[in-house]
């Protein structure tokens, strides 16, 4: 085997180990968080795996794959939940969320009602909850994957938290602390 | 009323992954049915296949190496569709090629937003694309580039970078003193004198002009300052390229010395010249001025 083989042998091993070792988890979580209770997240997690494997030869190796990622996994997102707002309205079909049940706990009874809230949100403050709050990432990282600048990024998620305590109240869940300070690069 | 970091924690914990999810995962990429734990052949099938998969999205695009020598029109990869009227050839693969151009018209078109990475070099310059129609044409006058849509980003070997837009063209000036020389000469009828002028200027600055090709590029500079009506400065052109050793064309500039010495009534000056123009029996319409010249200076 040539030099030039081999480096593509390793070039290779290196790309599934990013692919399997880091994105698809990250992936599915975002897609939960993002598509919140009305959409399948894993089916949601298994079309955007499939459009970053099939794109994966275009993409520019010198960037990031984080980013890159995070703006395919909206748009997906975005058209499941685009369709699940339509399946309601089709006799007979429910979505993920009306079809679970079963045991509730706290951490499902909170997961469910940061869900209700954040469904009702934009897609930018549902954006930056979920990659700062949910997620805990520093302002820096969650700028990097949305592309925007630092200062952008800080001032989204300050009305993002509350446009969240506007919409808490409004459904008769009302939070005593959000806090205001993004945390630190 | 509730903590809003407690609740987040708590819904933290429930929209994590687990194993079962990243498996089902898996699957759906596959696009097969779940694997049953008691079918451990069906699991080493679906690892294959997934495997099969990724190693054919991952796998280097064909390489597209060939001459483009009077070729027509031909497809690069499933990207990139070129019309070859010339010389020239291709290196590289479907996603990231190099055309190197000699002479002629070549025509790209490269499908818009698709990763591809063309660049067109030719001896004046370089021009780089991605997802764009445009035109290069390789002839005397240099490297000509003509954008029908999108935008390129053009390198001229001499000149700086610049992009160009839908329905903008640039022409990128030979490297060469020989090539300056093929270009002016080409021009020497249509172009304005005084930008001949520049462009002639920069050429005799080149490292390779030298002997006849300077000498050559200094008649055509003579003849520019003429026609932009500086007079002395053509006179001073003429008669400097003469002192040269590797002189080209005495004739032209013996004449045209003469007769604008003899605007200014400079028999002195213009004696030698036509003196010579005799010696070549090439004195013509200039023989009175050569009698005139002789009895008013002496022989």
């Amino acid at each position: 085997m040539g030099a030039a083989s081999a480096r593509s042998a390793r070039r290779f091993e290196d790309d599934r180990e990013v692919v399997f070792g880091r994105l698809v988890p990250l992936v599915i979580r975002w897609c939960v968080r993002l598509g919140g209770g009305r959409i399948d997240a894993e089916a949601a997690a298994g079309d955007v795996m499939l459009v970053l494997v099939r794109r994966w030869a275009d993409r520019d190796p010198e960037r990031p794959v984080e980013p890159w990622a995070w703006g395919v996994t909206c748009n997906i997102v975005a058209r499941h939940r685009r369709q699940a707002w339509w399946r309601r309205w089709i006799p007979g079909i429910t979505g993920p969320e009306a079809a679970g049940g079963g045991r509730e706990n706290e951490s499902r009874e909170a997961s469910r009602l940061v869900h209700r809230v954040l469904d009702e949100l934009s897609d930018d403050h549902r954006a930056i909850l979920v990659l700062m709050d949910l997620e805990e990432r520093a302002a820096s990282e969650a700028a990097l994957l949305l592309g925007v600048p630092e200062g952008t990024a800080r001032s989204r998620l300050r009305a993002a938290r509350q446009a969240f305590r506007a919409e808490a109240d409004r459904i008769g869940v009302p939070f005593f602390d959000l806090v205001e300070d993004a945390p630190d690069a | 009323m509730r903590d809003y970091r407690e609740t987040l924690r708590k819904a933290r914990a429930e929209m994590d992954v687990d194993e079962d999810t990243l498996d089902r995962v898996h699957v759906r990429m596959n696009g097969v049915r779940p694997r049953r734990p008691f079918v451990a052949a069906a699991g080493v099938a679906t690892g294959l296949a997934f495997a099969a998969v990724l190693l054919w999205a991952l796998a280097p695009p064909p390489r597209v190496d060939r001459s483009l020598d009077g070729a027509g029109t031909v497809a690069l990869g499933d990207r990139v569709e070129v019309q070859a009227g010339g010389t020239g050839s291709v290196s590289g693969d479907a996603r990231d090629m190099r055309l190197r151009w000699n002479d002629g018209e070549l025509y790209v078109e490269v499908e818009p937003h698709q990763g591809v990475a063309l660049a067109v070099q030719t001896e004046e310059a370089e021009v780089r694309v991605v997802g764009t129609g445009f035109t290069v044409v390789r002839d005397a006058l240099g490297t000509r580039v003509d954008v029908r849509h999108g935008r390129v980003a053009v390198t001229c070997v001499r000149g700086a970078a610049l992009e160009l837009g839908t329905g903008e063209a640039h022409t990128c000036l030979p490297t060469t003193a020989a090539g300056s020389l093929g270009r002016a000469l080409a021009r020497r009828d249509t172009a304005d004198a005084t930008e001949q002028l520049t462009e002639l200027d920069d050429a005799l600055a080149l490292p390779d002009a030298v002997g006849p090709v300077r000498a050559e590029l200094r008649v055509l500079r003579a003849g520019a300052l003429l026609a932009a009506g500086r007079r002395d400065e053509a006179l001073a052109e003429a008669e400097g390229t003469l002192a040269e050793d590797a002189a080209t064309r005495p004739v032209e500039l013996h004449r045209l010395a003469a007769r604008l010495r003899m605007e200014h009534d400079d028999c002195a000056g213009a004696l030698p010249h036509l003196e010579a123009l005799a010696a070549a029996g090439s004195l013509g319409d200039d023989a009175a001025a050569l009698e005139h010249c002789r009895a008013l200076v002496g022989p």
